[in-house]
């Protein structure tokens, strides 16, 4: 069992046919280049492990919340570029955290949070039409392992009852479209929708919806600032609503 | 250069005060949300009198033990839970058949009470038709005690087709900032029903409670004014609620003395010293449902015992503790005053909410 485990941990990190790297490239199927180092105020911290293989993590975040985002090129045929991203993400310090009596309590304290760990898998198909067009189709899947007694509410606010639902249902798919481009030189698009697809018991369905405009100042820094717009349903009938919040972020990477 | 930080500093809190991201705020005035039950019962055109109850239902609660008890920790029902214990108070209004009712502490869409629209339930549950309904706290998420969504307030129910009917907002209790955005926004829901030819004012109010600041005193002094004001206009009114306050002929209003929590509990939970005066001009100006000679008839100083008391956190019948004090009240400008007799405290409601309802009637 162990030696299969290490043959594909080999094989996932080594494998593929061509590489395409890029600086800045946060969801594009390409990697950062091996070495190269990116972080932004929003943004995880992300390092080139290689020409074909990104890691990342919210490295502020883990300590309530330890995460890891392995992103790995796969393959590069007559214009197509494939990619996946996996994530493992322990979200139970933060939920215990929150649980609490008074300000900040977001869940009653008298919840059972259980140990949850949830695997996230995204793949991305990229086609470039131009410089200026490329369509990046996805689609993922996440699951959650639970381990010991839960008993818990749903947080049902907007951008956060899509994402953690599943810690009590166990699993979610979702599937989205992302268009993007140069617009000059420097300065790129990027305009998505993804469609959340829980279990109906908890909610039917959530958009999201994104626009950021992205200035690759230098090697050094990149500015983005946009909106990000949420619909979705909640267990609340009353709250099935549109909800927008702007974004803006500066990113650093070094080498 | 400090000067332009100070200024884009307070314009960021402008813009965040402004946008109310999580919708807390209200107009000084504005329309109180409408409802209907799903199935309209005949109701007379021209009925002898009209039976008015007052009735705080404390969200479908019961006497379920909750963190804010001081002594319990639930924080969230489960809907089996609210569906039953708000149908068993429909069963309860059902028995008593009440023309028009004003409700306090009545959600419709709270994390609490698993967004089960009370004030749509009771409808449905009930030969009442018409609903109107003033939210007292609203957010779209309170980030405190796990609570979440909340949408809590004020309802009258009735037979006939409510007119008009506005939410007019009242003083808030002086806290910081932060805690004043998420916290509870009284206000006075004023409603017009067409009851055949004629038309009746009702009125209902959910005063401040722990408010030590005369807060509380300044929002029942408005709902007097509003009164006053439709009684110079000659119109009819029936105006009631949860005042938060006792009878100005009480002989017990010291909180410390109210037997009101279980042996075992701390001292860690907030009291309050009623004012005798709070609601003197009511009795003095209108009739109230209950004459103050017959209150005082069971007014005994370090007694808690009155068959007119609404009220009462914790219930133990065993160790003698039941409804200690009188918070609820109906009031008119009706000529003749209320149907004589037509009182009555409805004390064996003690497991469906922490007040009990009070109905009286109206020569019509």
């Amino acid at each position: 069992m162990k030696k299969i485990i290490t043959i594909l941990i080999i094989s996932f990190v080594t494998l593929s046919l061509s590489a395409e790297t890029a600086i800045w490239s946060k969801g594009t199927t390409q990697t950062l280049p091996q070495g190269r180092w990116e972080v932004g105020i929003f943004q995880p911290l992300s390092y080139g492990l290689n020409e074909t293989t990104e890691l990342s993590t919210y490295a502020l975040a883990d300590l309530v919340i330890p995460n890891i985002t392995l992103k790995k090129f796969w393959k590069n045929m007559e214009g197509w570029e494939f990619a996946s991203k996996h994530s493992l993400i322990y979200p139970s310090i933060l939920l215990n955290t929150i649980a609490k009596e008074g300000a900040l309590g977001i869940l009653p304290d008298i919840s059972e949070i259980p140990h949850i760990f949830v695997l996230n898998n995204q793949f991305m198909l990229s086609y470039r039409y131009n410089e200026y067009l490329y369509i990046i189709p996805k689609i993922g899947f996440s699951v959650a392992l639970i381990s010991g007694d839960s008993d818990f509410p749903t947080i049902d606010m907007p951008f956060v009852y899509n994402r953690t639902s599943i810690y009590h249902e166990n699993a979610m798919f979702n599937i989205g479209l992302d268009v993007r481009g140069n617009i000059t030189d420097k300065i790129e698009y990027l305009v998505d929708i993804d469609k959340f697809i829980m279990d109906k018991e908890y909610c039917e369905f959530s958009y999201e919806h994104k626009a950021l405009i992205i200035w690759k100042i230098n090697r050094r820094f990149a500015l983005s600032g946009g909106y990000k717009l949420c619909y979705s349903d909640y267990p609340s009938t009353m709250q099935r609503s549109t909800d927008i919040i702007p974004l803006i972020d500066l990113q650093v990477g070094f080498k | 250069m400090k000067k332009k930080y100070w200024i884009l500093f307070t314009v960021i809190l402008i813009i965040i005060n402004g946008c109310d991201i999580f919708n807390t705020n209200f107009d000084d005035m504005e329309d109180a949300r409408m409802y209907e039950a799903n199935v309209i019962t005949d109701a007379p055109d021209n009925p002898a009198s009209l039976k008015i109850m007052t009735w705080n239902i404390k969200f479908g609660g019961a006497r379920i033990d909750f963190f804010f008890d001081g002594w319990g920790n639930e924080v969230l029902m489960d809907e089996s839970v609210v569906i039953e214990n708000t149908q068993n108070i429909a069963d309860y209004i059902n028995e008593v058949e009440p023309d028009i009712i004003l409700l306090q502490e009545v959600d419709i869409d709270s994390k609490r009470s698993a967004y089960v629209d009370q004030v749509q339930y009771l409808l449905d549950a009930t030969d009442l038709n018409y609903g109107a309904y003033a939210s007292q706290w609203k957010a779209d998420f309170v980030p405190s005690d796990g609570l979440g969504r909340m949408n809590s307030g004020n309802a009258i129910l009735s037979r006939w087709e409510i007119t008009d009917a506005v939410r007019i907002a009242l003083p808030l209790i002086d806290q910081d900032g932060l805690t004043q955005y998420f916290y509870l926004r009284r206000n006075i829901l004023k409603t017009k029903i067409q009851i055949g030819d004629e038309e009746l004012q009702v009125l209902n109010i959910h005063a401040s409670a722990y408010s030590k600041d005369g807060t509380k005193k300044e929002q029942i002094d408005i709902y007097k004014g509003e009164l006053d004001d439709l009684d110079s206009e000659g119109l009819l009114f029936v105006a009631g609620g949860d005042f938060n306050a006792i009878p100005p002929n009480s002989l017990n209003w010291l909180e410390e003395g109210f037997p009101d929590r279980p042996d075992d509990l701390g001292e860690d939970y907030e009291v309050e010293d009623y004012d005798l005066t709070d609601m003197i001009e009511f009795y003095s100006d209108y009739y109230p449902d209950l004459h103050p000679s017959e209150y005082a008839l069971y007014e005994e100083e370090g007694v808690y015992f009155s068959p007119y008391y609404t009220h009462s956190i914790y219930i133990d019948l065993d160790e003698g503790i039941d409804w200690n004090r009188k918070l609820d009240y109906l009031f008119t400008n009706n000529p003749t005053g209320w149907i004589a007799g037509s009182n009555e405290t409805h004390q064996d409601t003690r497991q469906l909410s922490d007040h009990c309802p009070i109905t009286v009637e109206l020569e019509w």
